[in-house]
């Protein structure tokens, strides 16, 4: 949690900073409206804007309860003396200024609101999809401004976050993860094994062992429950 | 020296002399070892999770992948890094990291195997689920990303 892991992008590469309580280096000196602004509205404390490679078009639908809670849990950590690395980017993102045109461009600021029509489950699904396991931030490929391209949510895309190729997660039957059964979605989430026994390894290696893998049953049925219910898209460039 | 000598002197330079298996031989055989894991895991994870009502063959198919994670200790010698494999050159540069990742995959396949042998299906579960993290780990640093 102390920060320094590198993100390649088309812009640069970004490093991510130290979010351990240290009041200097670290989170340890932010309030609890500074830490739900930064998810909420993309702002530091001092009001200048983030980068994306922070996923706050997504976090902005998590609610303040579960910020909090990932806030508490944050500070229980031991704080850790680590200064951020400062992000190697093209010339025309070193100044942050650029992004106040992107964010009026790509991001909706507003929490989830479940929809009545569907299931507590689906919605579950699709709060923790959209918005806590901002799923679509690498599965989801991007214009040339970085922006998501909203009508191909989720149908992966041949570049990456890391340059390589996102498999695309809706339920398209050839391209897709139409032949999967719920069963076998949620083993791969569990343990990420595909059914024919192989283990995805690199990025998404990391997510199942730090994330996915230790969700409650029912969050990871959730996740498949509204996956299977997307419309099935071909990949996505 | 007796002149009979003189063959078992030169014996050590044959050897030396000998062309090592081929790398090419060595990446096919080590993915099938690998395949043989992959296989046994995922026919195991179709009986645990009740999908395939034979429990019986959970013994058979556990040994064979606890067999096959001993055997993947003699599988990435050095110079069997080129050719067309997936594996990545840190196995050979981070020796140290990438044994000690194959030495859990035979610790945790021995205990999915112990757990097979006992019929104890809450331990198998388990046992499959720590067999699953050691794989990925190291597929996460070791093996070249997929498409």
């Amino acid at each position: 949690m102390a920060g320094g892991r590198a993100l390649e992008s088309p812009f640069g590469v970004f490093y991510s900073p130290n979010i351990t309580p240290d009041p200097v280096t670290g989170i340890g000196a932010w309030s609890e409206e500074e830490f739900v602004q930064a998810f909420h509205e993309g702002l530091r404390p001092d009001g200048q804007h983030y980068f994306p490679a922070f996923p706050y078009t997504s976090y902005t639908g998590v609610s303040r309860d579960d910020l909090l809670a990932i806030r508490a849990w944050l500070f229980s950590l031991p704080p850790v003396d680590a200064p951020a690395r400062p992000h190697e980017l093209v010339w025309f993102l070193r100044w942050r200024g650029v992004l106040a045109g992107w964010k009026w461009l790509a991001f909706e600021p507003g929490r989830f609101t479940p929809d009545p029509e569907r299931d507590a489950e689906w919605n579950r699904g699709a709060y923790l999809v959209r918005h806590l396991g901002h799923c679509g931030e690498c599965h989801t490929s991007r214009d040339w401004l970085g922006i998501p391209r909203s009508g191909l949510q989720l149908a992966g895309t041949a570049r990456g976050p890391d340059g390589g190729r996102v498999p695309n997660i809706t339920p398209h039957r050839e391209s897709g993860i139409g032949r999967w059964s719920g069963g076998d979605l949620e083993f791969f989430l569990e343990i990420g094994m595909t059914p024919a026994g192989d283990f995805t390894g690199a990025a998404m290696g990391a997510v199942i062992e730090d994330n996915t893998s230790r969700l409650t049953p029912e969050d990871r049925r959730a996740i498949v429950t509204y996956l299977q219910s997307l419309p099935p898209l071909p990949t996505g460039p | 020296m007796p002149r009979r000598f003189i063959p078992a002197l030169l014996l050590p330079l044959l050897a030396l002399s000998m062309p090592l298996p081929a790398a090419e031989d060595m990446i096919n055989y080590r993915q099938q070892v690998m395949k043989t894991m992959g296989a046994q895991i995922a026919a195991i994870s179709l009986i645990a999770r009740d999908r395939i009502e034979l429990p019986d063959h959970l013994p058979g198919h556990a040994s064979a992948l606890a067999d096959a994670a001993v055997q993947a200790r003699a599988v990435f010698p050095e110079g069997s890094g080129v050719g067309e494999t997936d594996a990545l050159p840190a196995i050979w540069l981070q020796r140290e990291q990438f044994e000690e990742l194959i030495e859990r995959s035979v610790t945790s396949t021995a205990a999915l195997r112990d757990a097979a042998e006992a019929g104890d299906r809450q331990a198998l579960m388990g046992a499959v689920r720590q067999v699953g993290m050691d794989c990925l780990a190291c597929h996460r640093d070791f093996r070249r990303e997929q498409d």
